[in-house]
């Protein structure tokens, strides 16, 4: 229950009950907080009852983060609480009732991009064929593709509503549905298709959707404002007239997803929409009052807000110092070079504090990432990984996606090659192959006969027929193969070496024992099946989390959702933030305002001290200091 | 909740079959036809699922291909749950088991759920691997739904089971299931149980004190105080009723009195019926109870009893009906008695037969539906032109026939479909097979009311009239069969509506039949009526046997033997004329006038030539072809 330390807005919000409501919380006010206190005390009050409490977020760290504090390091959660994100709800729908729109439960999807350009690849020769002609260039078919997924396009008469002015409609239409169906064929989803599906689910089958709106009574979104129409059409279609319990999270002053549909139009539409009451948790409890001071004036200058929006109001009691530097340089080098010494003089004199260095593109990371490396400080990039890197965990990955497709020859290939080429266990593909054919297996039971008596070690060989290949307990197999790893590394001579590797190693595996123990929040591991957790792997980033003690170096989106005592924004001038193709729309456009939304989520990451740094030139050329600068600090 | 449906295959006797239920749904057919296996499918199956027990072997369906449990493909049951309305299921169910909550085609908006229990023969370790999943509305597995599902949905549906021959003192011993369970559950209030006590030792002690004998041996055995070291008063008692509630109630039996004398009998001093009626009495008063003690009241039961008419007279076995039908919750049942049919619905029948080693079900339908992935044009022109037979749902894709075809529709339907349309032949053979109220109606008061017996028959022989009644089962004797022992029941269709809906039954309840049928307007006729319900000529031909004369008595009239017999027993009636006939040569009018004669008084002269066969039988040769072919081949 709403404890004594809320504030009284917060502890509307915490005990809001139906009815459609939308929370607009600013940077650092409590909101995650009040999401997961609100979904305690419905679930804690309904205990002899059977819906259940939908969250969903932008992100999966969210969600797990979400799911730790809910539900608190007691794991008996009966089945009454999804949090996920849109995708994994998506992917649960689609498994439970994918069948009405001709998606079969073990349905896998494609993370990376190289999978989708494939197809796509594929596709152009098929066109050429067809048409006896090349397709035209300045047509890029993977744009179209994603951008009429996210409009949940579905029939010719979809398309023609969204299709852009264009003299290629006809190659465009012949593309996506070509890609569609592909999909579809081959019981493959990408991540925009999980929610076009759904959508469509939804749509066709009332019925269905009335479940879910009904079952899922209390249904609450985080980052709202990050949604886009894709999304938001799939709550709407789903809610439609049975369910308007929508606890809405958002802050039209941190979208800066407009590239991906989010659009703070958005929160304006599901007021109008639902009518929702409005609840503003604007005060900061995480920035120096300088910093809200600045943000607030900075933000003001945004004519797309939400017309009663309140000014952010500083809670944060720090002692009476200088909060806010700003350096100017002649030249971005000796910029960098300045904010590499200085995170390592932060560093030695706070040595528990918390570094980010932001900047709005990666160029200029990169460089600054250099700079620091140079003078010895411990640095780490935020960067995506769709895949895993070292040979042991990517071979556990990929056997586990041979047994859930125990005919991929890609997939068997890649394996050999792990076993051949990083382990040294000498495999031969032509055999499995020709074992496979001529006792009428698939590739994984092939494999599994022909690794038999190289693996060194005849109880994991076991578990690898009996767990893996025959599907008896692949969890279990898991676990195995980490200590088979584990035995291995272990086994290398070469000290140093095998120090990188272990260290390596356990880094990946945290990756994946941190993934299984969020999926156990939604899924009970007895019964999840390889297809059900080869789906959820597929939507979970792999990169890992950064060293306590680093300095990060982070672009703004990925500095979204997070904290750091000290904040260094770097390259502050006009056509690095704001960006030069908003420099291009002119003073006025939307563009800019989301720059400006940037540079309002920048600086409000800040718990104790903000750097904000500009030089003369970049990259041999001049550059004025950026425009916010001016309506920050005037 | 409600079973809709139950799929079996590999069970037993069940090679694969799909069972529909109603709400009162009963098993009909003969001994080990395989009732029993699909109320076993049903009890033990949806137990098994619950419990993760495993089948055993002879679980396993074998024939001549699958000698054991290891080359079989493995026992399957698929239980198909629905609402019974729309939005039975809101609140609790649709919530707690909204993932795999499926809209099947045939019922777009009702809520299904789809178990399925199947067991498979492990080569490796040589056990039986039972396992409970969910399905999707394509029959595919729902992957990773929790067995604490399965068994939160299974306690919404706990199945009842009481079995023939029953035994009065074992049901109601304290070890039975029912009786034990029931007096464990009578709990009295500590207050309420502190005045018993009192009462029952006040009563001990009035029956120790009036007797002198008792109250002299509980003195000597007082003296025990002299030997022992025991203190206090009063040590040695003796206990002439229990002293203790619970001893009480192990003793506790029911007694009824049937008005004759003062006293009470108790049950297992009554008839046969008197018992077998009160078990069923305490089955239906155990669940009740049963049933409010579950924690949640969406729970809905299903009975499952065998041959609940044992030893009960007529009037009784339909009295029991209803008594049973009024139980709220869903029934299964299997019978033998022709009586307690009698007042059910129709079309809730399902009758069971064994062909060729395999359990096979029947049933009544009313209306046909089937889906189709595209509807053909002709068939939506067809729809409207004929709407009180086709109706056609273009969104769904459903097409429903709701009243039986004829030739000409059969025509129709096969010219608008497409040519390679395969199932086509398996929709008009269902279209034919469609009873309408009419019809049904016909069924009740011509086979229900008064021939129900015919429903458990092997085979049936059909005629016209009642002389064959009379006569044909002695036929039979001389060609050494017996109609009863072959479970052939012969029918007079004549007098009961007429051919058709017989031949009908029995192609929907696939009952093999013969039919014998005049060689005249009437007979070609009764062809027709054959013809109608989709039989194929070769069939027809091979199974309608015509006289070769024009009726019954005059194809025995062929029989030379017979004739003479005729002669005897109308003798007094024979006129100067009809002799004069005879004596002028004109032998063929002589015989018309003779069987005319006998034609006068049909089933009394039956009698007549039985009587007269008593003494002096026939040989098997004084039988007409016809009625020799008929007889070998229903008998066969």
């Amino acid at each position: 229950m709403a404890e004594k330390k809320y504030t009284e807005s917060q502890k509307m919000a915490i005990e809001w009950n139906d009815g459609p409501v939308i929370v607009l919380a600013g940077p650092g006010s409590g909101k995650t907080a009040v999401l997961t206190e609100r979904i305690k005390r419905i679930l804690l009050n309904s205990q002899d009852q059977s819906f259940r409490v939908l969250a969903l977020t932008f992100t999966n760290k969210a969600a797990a983060e979400m799911s730790e504090r809910i539900l608190d390091g007691n794991q008996e959660n009966d089945h009454r609480l999804f949090i996920g994100t849109f995708h994994s709800f998506c992917s649960e729908v689609l498994r439970n009732h994918g069948t009405y729109v001709g998606i079969n439960s073990n349905f896998e999807i494609y993370s990376s991009d190289d999978d989708i350009n494939d197809i796509i690849s594929d596709l152009q020769l098929k066109y050429n064929e067809e048409n006896g002609d090349t397709i035209p260039d300045n047509i890029n078919v993977g744009k179209a593709i994603k951008y009429f997924e996210k409009h949940l396009c579905i029939s010719d008469g979809d398309l023609d509503v969204v299709m852009p002015k264009t003299a290629y409609a006809r190659e465009y239409k012949w593309f996506y549905h070509k890609y569609i169906e592909y999909m579809l064929a081959n019981n493959v989803l990408d991540f925009d298709m999980l929610i076009l599906m759904t959508f469509r689910l939804f749509k066709e089958n009332p019925g269905i959707a009335k479940i879910y709106a009904r079952t899922y009574k209390y249904i609450n979104i985080d980052e709202f404002q990050d949604t886009n129409y894709g999304q938001y059409m799939l709550i709407k279609c789903m809610c439609g007239t049975k369910n308007n319990n929508l606890f809405i999270v958002a802050d039209d002053d941190q979208v800066i997803y407009g590239w991906n549909g989010a659009s703070h139009k958005r929160i304006t539409e599901f007021r109008e929409d639902y009518n929702a009451e409005l609840i503003q948790l604007n005060q900061n409890f995480r920035c120096p009052k300088e910093v809200i001071l600045a943000a607030n004036k900075l933000i003001a200058h945004n004519s797309s807000r939400t017309v009663s929006k309140k000014p952010l109001e500083s809670m944060k009691v720090l002692p009476e110092e200088n909060h806010v530097f700003m350096n100017s340089f002649d030249d971005y080098i000796e910029e960098m070079s300045f904010v590499a010494g200085l995170t390592k003089k932060i560093h030695e004199e706070n040595p528990d504090d918390s570094i980010c260095v932001i900047a709005r593109n990666n160029r200029l990371l990169e460089t600054a990432f250099e700079e620091a490396e140079k003078v010895g400080v411990e640095c780490e990039k935020s960067k995506r990984k769709t895949d895993f890197e070292t040979p042991y965990v990517l071979l556990l990955y990929l056997l586990l996606k041979l047994a859930n497709h125990r005919n991929d020859i890609k997939v068997l290939k890649q394996i050999i090659a792990i076993f051949e080429q990083a382990l040294l266990i000498s495999i031969n593909l032509e055999e499995v192959l020709t074992n496979a054919e001529l006792s009428n297996q698939d590739y994984m039971s092939a494999l599994s006969e022909e690794i038999k008596g190289k693996l060194g070690d005849d109880n994991f060989e076991k578990s690898f027929e009996l767990e893996l290949s025959e599907g008896k307990n692949f969890i279990s197999f898991i676990q195995k193969a980490f200590d088979w790893s584990e035995n291995r590394i272990d086994q290398i001579e070469d000290e140093s070496h095998k120090e990188q590797a272990k260290q390596e190693f356990l880094i990946e595996k945290k990756i994946w024992t941190d993934f299984e123990r969020h999926l156990s929040y939604n899924y009970d591991l007895d019964e999840i099946t390889v297809a059900t957790y080869m789906q959820e792997f597929a939507m979970i980033s792999k990169e890992s989390e950064p060293a306590k003690d680093a300095v990060q170096f982070l672009t703004i989106h990925a500095s979204k959702g997070k904290e750091f005592d000290h904040v260094i924004l770097i390259g502050m001038v006009n056509d690095e933030l704001p960006s030069f193709q908003s420099m291009k729309k002119g003073i006025d456009s939307v563009e800019m305002e989301e720059e400006r939304r940037n540079c309002f989520v920048a600086i409000t990451r800040t718990q104790k001290k903000l750097y904000l740094t500009y030089s003369a030139k970049y990259y041999g050329w001049r550059k004025n200091p950026s425009l916010f600068l001016n309506e920050m600090f005037s | 909740m409600y079973l809709k449906e139950v799929y079996i295959k590999n069970f037993r006797s069940i090679k694969e079959c799909k069972v529909s239920l109603d709400d009162f749904t009963v098993f009909i057919g003969e001994n080990n036809a395989g009732k029993t296996t699909i109320l076993d499918a049903i009890r033990i199956g949806l137990n098994k699922a619950i419990n993760r027990h495993s089948f055993d072997e002879y679980d396993f369906h074998m024939d001549e291909n699958v000698n054991s449990p290891k080359e079989s493909d493995g026992i399957k049951i698929i239980y198909h749950f629905e609402e019974k309305d729309e939005g039975e299921w809101d609140g609790y169910i649709s919530d707690t088991f909204m993932d795999v909550i499926q809209y099947l085609k045939e019922s777009p908006n009702k809520a299904s759920v789809l178990i399925e229990v199947n067991a498979i023969f492990n080569d490796v370790t040589g056990d039986i691997e039972t396992k409970t999943i969910f399905l999707n509305q394509n029959y595919e597995e729902i992957t990773g739904k929790s067995q604490n599902i399965v068994g939160k949905f299974l306690q919404l549906t706990p199945v009842f089971y009481l079995q023939a021959l029953r035994d009065i003192k074992d049901t109601f011993s304290p070890k039975s299931p029912l009786w034990g369970r029931f007096m464990k559950k009578v709990s009295i209030s500590k207050e309420d149980l502190e005045e018993l006590q009192n009462q029952i030792s006040g009563l001990n002690k009035d029956i120790i004190t009036k007797d002198e004998n008792l109250k002299e041996l509980v003195n000597e055995l007082n003296k025990i105080q002299n030997v022992m070291d025991f203190q206090g008063e009063d040590i040695v008692s003796i206990d002439a009723v229990p002293l203790k509630t619970w001893d009480l109630l192990s003793k506790a039996q029911v007694v009824i009195n049937n008005g004759s004398t003062s006293y009470n009998f108790p049950i297992d001093k009554h008839g046969q019926g008197t018992q077998s009626v009160a078990a069923i009495l305490l089955f239906k008063a155990y669940v009740k109870i049963l049933l409010n003690e579950m924690s949640r009241e969406e729970a809905e039961a299903i009975l499952t009893l065998e041959e609940p008419e044992a030893h009960l007279h007529p009037q009784a076995v339909r009295s029991l009906h209803k008594s049973i039908d009024a139980i709220e919750c869903q029934k299964i049942i299997t019978t033998h008695s022709p009586y307690f049919i009698q007042n059910m619905d129709l079309k809730n029948l399902r009758y069971v037969r064994k062909e060729n080693g395999e359990t096979k079900i029947a049933k009544i339908f009313d209306r046909y539906v089937f889906s189709v992935s595209d509807i053909p044009e002709g068939l939506i022109r067809l729809s409207s032109r004929f709407s009180n037979v086709i109706e056609v749902d273009g969104n769904l894709n459903i097409v429903t026939i709701k009243d039986p075809i004829n030739r000409c529709l059969e025509g129709a339907i096969r010219g608008c479909c497409h040519p390679s349309d395969e199932t086509i032949d398996a929709v008009i053979d269902n279209a034919y097979r469609i009873f309408n109220m009419a019809e049904i109606c016909n069924l009740n008061t011509y086979v229900q009311r008064s021939r129900g017996e015919i429903l458990f028959a092997r085979k049936w022989l059909l005629y016209e009239g009642q002389s064959e009644d009379v006569i044909l089962p002695y036929f039979a004797k001389i060609l050494g069969k017996d109609f009863d022992a072959s479970g052939v029941s012969g029918i007079i269709y004549r007098s009961n509506g007429s051919a058709g809906p017989f031949a009908k039954l029995a192609k929907v309840l696939s009952i093999p039949w013969v039919m014998l049928a005049d060689n005249d307007e009437q007979g070609r006729q009764t062809i027709g009526e054959v013809r109608n319900c989709g039989y194929s000529e070769d069939v027809i031909s091979s199974q309608v046997l015509l006289n070769s004369t024009t009726d019954f008595e005059n194809e025995l009239a062929t029989s030379n033997r017979i004739f003479t017999d005729y002669e005897s027993i109308v003798a007094e009636e024979i006129t100067q004329d009809i002799i004069e006939l005879k004596n002028s040569g004109d032998v063929d009018e002589y015989k018309k006038e003779i069987v005319k004669l006998v034609q006068k008084g049909k089933v009394v002269n039956a009698y007549k030539l039985l009587d007269l066969w008593s003494g002096n039988a026939l040989s098997a040769d004084d039988i007409p072809e016809v009625y020799v072919n008929a007889i070998l081949e229903v008998c066969e």
